[in-house]
């Protein structure tokens, strides 16, 4: 059975996606107490909205990881308040469902990530690779608008997460992910 | 062929699975739920829903959660926790959710002020015992953060503070085990890592 790295490899190959891969990345995971072997795959796969997809070979869990500085619109000069605004709409944001993975921030360069780790079969198929991936892309670009908008300081958790479940961004269609 | 064919499918399946573990759960058409007693988290809930993505891929969402604040916030949940404890908490978790969970995410239900674990994923193939004991493990994530999110959201403890006493007490564990292991004669993580460097020839 070929690795999971290899398998992600072949599908980029086959769709000529440009992509640089770093194999064979011991990690030391000290807060877990256990040794991982890695693969990562820098990529501009889907029109360059993921970042990184990193093969974790021991669990084996693919992460995605988008919204990196070029793309959150941050403000790294962000005041305290209002780095406190992009903490809660980032946890407000978590625990909904139609959110496919989690949203972190970095403080120190007013990054938000969002990163969905995804347990992979043995066999990976182009058909279920490009699911998986496009369905977490989908749900973060229901809500990478307001997510921008509170990491820049202009608005604030309330009224992004307001314009997210309002009934008009509902009608309009840009927030439909939230609807139930 | 994709697995599984229905979502009532994936449910039954795992559900048989977590049978054969000794967990007996509440099983709805699509979704099925259980309490369970952790290390820290005196009881979290447990659960397991499934829904479908367009019609094509069957997402499986695991969902546990646990009482931090020990009283009723139905009543309103906004209010249950003071304004810098809030704060600290939900630097907490952006911290555990950026650089320690290692899938899904944990955060603060805003209906009920509990500590809730969230990862949904797609399940394209027939589920296993290694699924079952995944999704179990990922979820007890809730317990395995209780105690450091208590100390911010009950405690007033700072995110920096809780998270430093959450590694230290995991470090005293850690290292209650190596001693275990070399008592018991097995390899600790350290013997493992030097083992495999050698093995590659670094």
């Amino acid at each position: 059975m070929r690795s999971v790295h290899t398998q992600v490899s072949a599908l980029l190959n086959e769709e000529a996606i440009p992509y640089t891969l770093e194999e064979g990345v011991f990690v030391v995971d000290q807060i877990r107490d256990t040794v991982r072997f890695t693969t990562r795959i820098t990529t501009d796969f889907f029109n360059g909205r993921i970042q990184t997809l990193i093969v974790d070979t021991s669990a084996p869990l693919v992460q995605v990881q988008t919204l990196g500085p070029d793309t959150s619109g941050g403000s790294p000069s962000l005041q305290p308040c209002e780095r406190e605004q992009v903490y809660a709409l980032v946890s407000l944001l978590n625990p909904i469902t139609e959110l496919l993975g989690s949203l972190s921030f970095d403080s120190a360069t007013a990054t938000i990530n969002h990163t969905w780790r995804v347990p992979i079969p043995a066999t990976l198929d182009q058909k279920t690779f490009s699911t998986v991936v496009n369905a977490g892309l989908n749900s973060i670009d229901v809500c990478r608008p307001e997510l921008v908008a509170v990491a820049s300081g202009e608005k604030t958790a309330t009224a992004a997460l307001l314009k997210l479940i309002s009934p008009r961004a509902q009608t309009d269609g840009d927030a439909h992910a939230f609807s139930a | 062929m994709t697995y599984p064919n229905s979502i009532e499918n994936l449910i039954l399946s795992i559900d048989q699975l977590l049978e054969s573990l000794g967990i007996s759960c509440f099983v709805e058409r699509d979704a099925l739920a259980v309490a369970l007693t952790g290390t820290d988290a005196p009881s979290y809930e447990f659960g397991l829903f499934a829904f479908s993505l367009d019609g094509e891929a069957v997402l499986l969402g695991v969902r546990s959660a646990a009482d931090v604040l020990g009283f009723d916030t139905a009543a309103c949940p906004a209010l249950a926790i003071a304004p810098f404890n809030l704060a600290q908490t939900q630097l907490l978790l952006n911290q555990i959710n950026k650089h320690e969970i290692k899938a899904g995410s944990l955060a603060i239900d805003p209906t009920d002020a509990r500590l809730t674990f969230i990862w949904t994923f797609p399940v394209t193939w027939q589920p296993d015992i290694d699924l079952a004991g995944m999704v179990l493990g990922t979820a007890s994530a809730v317990d395995h953060y209780f105690r450091a999110i208590k100390d911010c959201m009950v405690h007033g403890i700072t995110a920096a503070d809780a998270l430093a006493a959450h590694r230290a007490r995991i470090e005293d564990s850690a290292e209650t085990d190596r001693k275990v292991r070399r008592l018991l004669g097995e390899e600790d993580s350290e013997t493992v890592f030097r083992r495999l460097l050698a093995d590659t020839g670094i």
